[in-house]
């Protein structure tokens, strides 16, 4: 579960990037962030894997508040965190394989067990046989589904995208989110940050909004 | 119920079952990374090892040249152990007995033994090589005492000529010692500015070596972003660092060794000269230890300044 108290986050300037955000998202289920550029969305998908903190309230995941949280458990709650990135923050230097075993590196899997579970992960998202490409061999909408590999690899209890289709066509983005309702379909808990309102509501899936840092509404699933 | 779960309950799904296996892998890869990034980037790596050779052969080179000071000194040891006492040309028999009573007594004084002016007169001959010399009806030379002593230190040495100066028998004392102890000096003083030079440059060796390494960070900043996100322990992101920092440094030593052989093979023609006027042999050669000494600073002063820039950069990349 993805519970967020009372949590704001307030910059240097002064500025707040998010303002007194509550909500609780429970294990296993799935919501969307929406709301313009600058609402706060990236902010608070931000706040999960605590590659930022908020000023004031607290996140919990799972019932643990991650305010306290010590560094050296960062590693612990990031490797049960899948996240996907607009960008895609793919190595550009290594090949379609490298990158999605990156995780499982980390985690200290051995080359076998790397092999079988980049293979079924890239089996998911339809590049099983794309292992040795060069990432820049790859078209835009490859590279978010090596991006989505990558995240899901390490069989992660939540997944967080940020605008996951934010440079793709229609088809393609429909394409990334038929994948995360499969993965949201098998336990994961999902939370998708999307402007694209048109192609959210295609989805049964309630959605929170945000705007100028604050929640401006709840909308439930509809049918 | 359990009300607070533990995170480490729920972190054992991405562990590996045979976690020393995948350690002593991520090692080997490191170091593999390490020499592949030697290879990938020669100009920039070898930069930098050279910089080290030469910053870390200044200081061996100053402690080698203290050690053939050292060496050089310990050729005119037989003549610091010597001491000569010239007795008051009015002295008479029972004083000069006196004073070598006096001396058999001091610890110091390993052997005496007394000179007549008659000898001393033969022996100038013999030296001179003027006859007719010695048969001069008296000799105008003092009785002399040759000690040779146990210890040569100049405090000893000092303690004794004191002592010999308050006797009314002696006239005057001849030690061949002191500058022994000027040398023993210089040497000290090149051994300590050694230690400070090396300490010294040790510190511009972190500086270098930091400075490279937070090159290196810089170029794979995304990447060590992208590892934090995905749950890579500082260590983890550290080892890679800490295998560049090491490699760096050891190659730095290891070019400061043979920098310092160099050089010493350059002097080595004046300091075996210089011993054969002596009728010693010196051969000098880099001292083993000293190798060793420099492969390990180098070694060790790489593996420091990744610790420490690594340490800093890193957490300011993984942690909020």
């Amino acid at each position: 579960m993805i519970e967020f108290a009372n949590v704001s986050r307030r910059y240097a300037n002064g500025q707040f990037g998010l303002q007194d955000i509550n909500f609780r998202l429970p294990a296993g289920r799935m919501a969307f962030l929406t709301g313009h550029s600058g609402a706060g969305k990236s902010t608070l998908l931000r706040l999960i894997p605590v590659l930022d903190r908020p000023t004031s309230g607290k996140v919990l995941i799972g019932g643990y508040d991650l305010g306290k949280m010590g560094r050296h458990q960062y590693p612990k709650l990031r490797r049960q965190i899948g996240v996907v990135f607009q960008d895609h923050h793919l190595l550009s230097d290594r090949r379609v394989f490298d990158n999605v075993a990156l995780p499982l590196r980390v985690s200290g899997y051995l080359p076998g067990d790397v092999r079988r579970r980049v293979d079924a992960a890239l089996d998911k998202v339809g590049l099983l046989g794309r292992q040795r490409a060069q990432i820049h061999e790859l078209s835009g909408g490859e590279q978010q589904r090596v991006n989505i590999a990558r995240a899901l690899v390490n069989r992660p209890r939540i997944l967080l995208a940020d605008e996951p289709t934010g440079n793709l066509d229609p088809e393609l983005s429909r394409d990334i989110f038929d994948r995360f309702f499969e993965f949201h379909a098998v336990g994961v808990t999902v939370l998708i940050a999307s402007h694209d309102i048109d192609l959210l509501k295609q989805y049964p899936v309630p959605r929170i909004a945000l705007n100028q840092g604050r929640i401006s509404g709840f909308e439930e699933a509809e049918a | 119920m359990n009300p607070q779960p533990t995170l480490e309950s729920r972190a054992t799904r991405g562990k590996s079952n045979r976690p020393l296996a995948a350690w002593q892998r991520h090692h080997q890869q490191c170091l593999r990374g390490a020499f592949a990034r030697l290879i990938r980037r020669p100009v920039g790596a070898w930069a930098t090892i050279l910089v080290l050779g030469v910053v870390l052969s200044l200081p061996a080179l100053v402690m080698t040249l203290g050690h053939q000071v050292e060496r050089i000194g310990a050729l005119w040891m037989a003549d610091a152990a010597r001491m000569d006492v010239y007795l008051e040309p009015d002295a008479g028999a029972d004083e000069r007995q006196a004073l070598r009573d006096w001396l058999d007594g001091q610890a110091t004084v390993a052997d005496q033994k007394l000179i007549t002016p008659e000898e001393g007169m033969q022996a100038l001959a013999d030296r001179l090589q003027i006859d007719g010399l010695d048969s001069t009806d008296s000799s105008p030379l003092p009785y002399v005492l040759e000690l040779t002593l146990s210890d040569v230190q100049l405090e000893t040495r000092l303690t004794l000529t004191e002592g010999l100066a308050q006797k009314a028998a002696v006239a005057e004392v001849s030690s061949g010692g002191d500058w022994i102890e000027r040398l023993e000096q210089i040497r000290a003083f090149f051994q300590e500015l050694g230690w400070w030079l090396l300490a010294l440059l040790g510190l511009t060796v972190v500086f270098v070596v930091g400075n490279t390494l937070r090159l290196e960070l810089h170029e794979r900043r995304r990447e060590i972003e992208l590892i934090a996100l995905i749950g890579g322990t500082e260590r983890y992101m550290l080892r890679p660092l800490l295998y560049d920092g090491t490699l760096t440094g050891l190659l730095g030593g290891a070019i400061a060794a043979a920098l310092v052989s160099s050089a010493l093979s350059v002097v080595s023609g004046p300091i075996e000269r210089f011993a054969r006027s002596y009728g010693a042999a010196i051969e000098p050669q880099t001292d083993p230890m000293l190798i060793v000494l420099l492969l390990l600073a180098g070694g060790l002063l790489g593996w420091l300044s990744a610790q420490v820039i690594g340490r800093f950069y890193i957490g300011r990349l993984s942690t909020p």
